[in-house]
């Protein structure tokens, strides 16, 4: 081997790999010090110079006992679910429909994306007042209902890129057998994006568990979700720090582990099949 | 030009050996063909020598220059890949002067470059468009002007005509030598397509396994294959292959006996008969004939002036090519004598599948 | 049972459901909204309900907040986009490289930061940068650096900073997806033809990358669009108005004055405005195509 080009090579890499490593730190940093902080006692959460200290579960304790942070959990993961069981059952039979026949041309999918993209203050002005005249304010219906105004479309979208690679043998093969279209899609091309549903599903309940802009303005008291509890801190009293870390954590732990498991998904869903690449 | 020495090369991929000890010389200006079942090594080789793997142990030389620890870009080597990769962003004209921009060359000499190469291959009246509106045909030939606009010492082909239809293959051979007889350069093409190895080759490397099983001229090859393995993969119908030993000079099998004169050999050994070396008796001199033998006939598959012919000897299949003219004389379901040609039996030892002479 | 092909097809019954969801939650709250947006419609005068036409949006055209909070906006949606754009391509060709280990750890890594609730990532961040209680204040103090991070000055550049730190990922992610999906062959030929990496780079991969890269502007671009949560954890839009962004002050102004007909107003004029981006960026795309 050229020993002077080897030599070179390693530096190279090693110092593009340091790159990587730095920005390994800068996203991994803030969960660490945010953990650190839950387990500080209440003296010394507002002092960034103390790492080294006895852990003390007092704030978790507190958190999770003594406050209304597993009722907001609670909230959300009922919000969550039932907006994505909503939208998945819409929208699973709509993407076929796109991806299989193109119904409504290029238009559909453009449209389908741009309600993704709608900025939620045009919805909310009529939602609030719509809820407010249903007395629906306050309650997990009135969140559910402005969630599914941008999970729906997303999930759409994100199913159309899976539909758009189940062979068109398969449902054909299954019309062949006896079944009806229906039942074509049901029982064969349903089953054959298994992947792509539970994707979108979780991508879905991510995005409504994450919200706040909606939840902020419709609910209050007894159906805050959680994200709006946490902005409940925002009062930065010392003696709110650690128990602010302890909910911050409680609402980000679960999505960050559900995330490990869709990453994969996630291209293709994005992408929606309009990106071929 | 220059000539390519592989000496004891060896290449890893991670635990799987796909290149064992590979010693190759090949001769300037020659059309060289690396040939082989997939899977045997035959593409990492000539990826090797473009520099596209690095090689695990080992020293490739090309000219006089040991390239082993070489860059691709500092080998003077071109390559022709089986899906062209042509640049869909580029225009034709673009896509050849690419590696000629990458090296800086002055732009009058580039246009003047690419137009003689455009020219060679005819396709001048291309050079404006983009790659996806062209056949398939053309974007081969862009692929090939790419290469040839380099004036590079070594051309490298890897599988280049497979994505081509049936009918467009057989006319690129014909142009590919052409082009390897004008630019006497030095060519090392690869194929999993035995026909295409033995009509474009001047010379062919067998490749089994990461090893090469032979090298040899077409004719070598097909007329004595030095190991079982090459004498079953060349050839269409492949060859028969029947099992048997060799005692005092007799092939003795379960189906058929043949006395032989010549080898010395005692054992288990295999009997190679190609399809075309079986005859009706009468049609080859005496001499060559072996004992007649009957044989039922399967079914005839007629090809034209030949018929592939199923048949059973005692149990045994096998298939014959019969010329048509003698096809009266046969009849499905119908049993005929038939004679093997006794210069072309092939004698392979069972236990490592070499030749017998 | 035999099913006779009707005059409603089987494609257009599959997308009833959607279609009668979003009519419910999306259709009618639009056109409420901009029946709303042509009156004078005061959540605390909800009995004197009065058409005023365009009133509402010709009064934005002399509203300086309006115009302070759109200006906010676009400064905010273009660095931080554009930061988020080169970053992410250049860690996705850092992630590419076929001499990388432990790519999936890396990637899996890099990535946590998109999935988190905005909100949560603003309070740590405002925590963490806190002049008080920050650690960050504090490391930079010790080697005698000085930033006030939420001051008139840099306000808004920071919560650029902590928007780039959660949506780097999502370019990161689409690039690496776009990158890893790129025929090998084509940069095999580069090499042999002796091209160097950024001859490379600028001739073949980002030409090759160009239809990944419009749609990861797009979406990424139009969702900058949205940007509340870190204001709202953090500044509130101060100093003064120096961080008050489009969505916040439209928040501001129907649910803290309760201007609904104004407020729906300024929400039309986003629309207006996100979809002429969409458009003349989809038109790129399909013109891009038809070449």
């Amino acid at each position: 081997m050229n020993r002077s080009r080897h030599f070179r090579e390693t530096l190279v890499n090693g110092g593009l790999n340091l790159i990587l490593v730095i920005a390994l730190i800068i996203v991994l940093f803030p969960y660490f010090w945010i953990f650190l902080t839950s387990l500080k006692p209440v003296d010394l959460v507002a002092r960034p110079e103390v790492w080294i200290f006895s852990p003390s579960l007092f704030n978790w304790r507190d958190v999770l006992l003594n406050s209304d942070v597993p009722r907001y959990l609670l909230n959300s993961v009922i919000v969550a679910l039932s907006t994505v069981g909503v939208a998945l059952v819409v929208a699973a039979p709509a993407a076929y429909s796109f991806s299989r026949f193109n119904t409504g041309g290029g238009a559909t999918r453009f449209s389908i994306l741009a309600a993704e993209m709608l900025p939620p203050a045009v919805l909310i002005v009529p939602l609030f007042l719509l809820m407010f005249r249903l007395a629906l304010l306050n309650t997990h219906l009135a969140i559910i209902a402005a969630h599914l105004t941008f999970v729906t479309p997303v999930i759409t979208w994100f199913l159309i890129g899976f539909f758009d690679e189940v062979p068109k043998d398969l449902e054909e093969q299954a019309m062949v057998d006896g079944y009806t279209r229906f039942q074509a899609f049901y029982k064969v091309v349903l089953p054959s994006v298994r992947p792509g549903l539970a994707a979108a599903a979780i991508f879905g309940f991510v995005l409504s568990w994450n919200d706040m802009f909606y939840a902020l303005i419709l609910s209050g008291g007894d159906s805050k979700t959680l994200p709006v509890a946490i902005a409940g801190y925002w009062t930065f009293r010392g003696i709110e720090m650690g128990k602010m870390a302890v909910a911050i954590l409680v609402a980000i732990v679960p999505v960050l582990l559900a995330s490990f498991f869709i990453q994969k998904y996630l291209v293709k869903g994005l992408g929606g099949g309009a990106v071929k690449y | 030009m220059a000539k390519i020495q592989l000496e004891h090369v060896e290449k890893y991929f991670g635990d799987v050996h796909v290149v064992k000890d590979l010693n190759l010389a090949i001769e300037d200006g020659s059309f060289t063909v690396l040939v082989g079942p997939s899977g045997c090594g035959k593409t990492t080789t000539l990826r090797l020598i473009a520099g596209l793997e690095t090689i695990t142990s080992g020293r490739i030389v090309i000219g006089d220059r040991d390239v082993t620890a070489l860059e691709p870009k500092d080998r003077n080597v071109a390559m022709v890949f089986q899906n062209y990769a042509l640049y869909p962003h580029m225009t034709v004209a673009d896509n050849i002067a690419f590696g000629l921009m990458a090296r800086k060359t002055p732009q009058d000499e580039i246009e003047r470059r690419v137009h003689r190469a455009a020219s060679m291959l005819d396709i001048e009246s291309l050079l404006k468009r983009k790659p996806k509106q062209l056949s398939g045909g053309q974007q081969q030939r862009v692929a090939i002007g790419r290469a040839i606009v380099r004036n590079p010492n070594v051309f490298l082909f890897d599988e280049p005509l497979s994505n081509l239809d049936a009918k467009l293959r057989v006319e690129m051979r014909t142009e590919l030598l052409k082009l390897h007889r004008e630019l006497e350069a030095t060519v090392v093409y690869v194929t999993h397509d035995q026909e295409e190895a033995m009509t474009m080759g001047d010379r062919i490397v067998i490749m089994d396994g990461g090893v090469i099983q032979q090298v040899g001229t077409p004719r070598e090859i097909y007329f004595h294959p030095r190991h079982r393995f090459v004498a079953g993969f060349i050839g269409s119908p492949a060859m028969n292959m029947i099992e048997g030993r060799l005692e005092d000079g007799e092939f003795i099998s379960s189906h058929f006996r043949i006395p032989l004169d010549g080898p010395a050999f005692e054992g288990d050994v295999i009997l190679g008969i190609r399809p075309e070396d079986i005859y009706l008796p009468g049609s080859l001199p005496a001499e060559r004939e072996t004992p007649v033998l009957t044989a039922k006939v399967e079914v005839i598959e007629l090809l034209g002036a030949r018929a592939i012919v199923p048949l059973l000897v005692n149990d045994l299949s096998m298939r014959a090519v019969i010329d048509e003219r003698h096809l009266e004389q046969v009849q499905e379901g119908g049993s005929m004598s038939i004679v093997f040609d006794r210069n072309r039996l092939h004698l392979f030892d069972a236990a490592n599948g070499e030749r017998i002479e | 049972m035999i099913t006779q092909r009707s005059f409603f097809p089987f494609s257009k019954r599959m997308i009833v459901p959607l279609a009668l969801t979003l009519l419910v939650v999306l259709i009618y709250p639009l056109v409420f909204s901009f029946w709303v947006s042509l009156h004078e419609y005061s959540l605390t005068a909800l009995e004197d309900v009065r058409f005023i036409g365009l009133q509402n949006y010709i009064g934005l055209r002399h509203n300086p907040s309006f115009w302070n909070a759109l200006r906010n906006t676009v400064v905010f949606v273009f660095g931080a986009v554009f930061l988020e754009t080169v970053l992410g391509f250049g860690l996705a060709l850092l992630l590419h490289r076929p001499t990388l280990r432990f790519r999936n750890f890396f990637r899996s890594i890099l990535l946590t930061p998109m999935f988190i609730t905005p909100i949560a990532v603003g309070l740590m961040f405002r925590f963490l940068l806190n002049q008080q209680l920050g650690v960050l204040p504090y490391l930079l103090d010790q080697i005698g650096i000085q930033v006030d991070w939420f001051g008139p000055q840099l306000a808004l550049f920071s919560i650029i900073l902590i928007d780039v730190w959660q949506w780097t990922p999502f370019m990161l992610l689409l690039f690496l997806a776009g990158l890893e999906s790129l025929p090998a062959s084509p940069f095999e030929a580069a090499r042999v033809d002796g091209a160097s990496w950024f001859f490379t780079l600028r001739k073949v991969t980002l030409p090759l990358m160009k239809p990944v890269i419009l749609v990861a502007l797009i979406i990424r671009g139009l969702d900058a669009f949205k940007v509340f949560e870190y204001i709202y954890a953090i500044t509130r839009g101060g100093p003064g108005d120096s961080t008050e962004t489009i969505l916040y002050y439209i928040y501001k102004v129907a649910f803290r004055f309760f201007r609904m007909g104004e407020a729906a107003a300024m929400a039309y004029v986003l629309i207006a405005l996100t979809l002429f981006l969409v458009f003349i960026l989809y038109r790129i795309m399909s013109a891009d195509e038809g070449a």
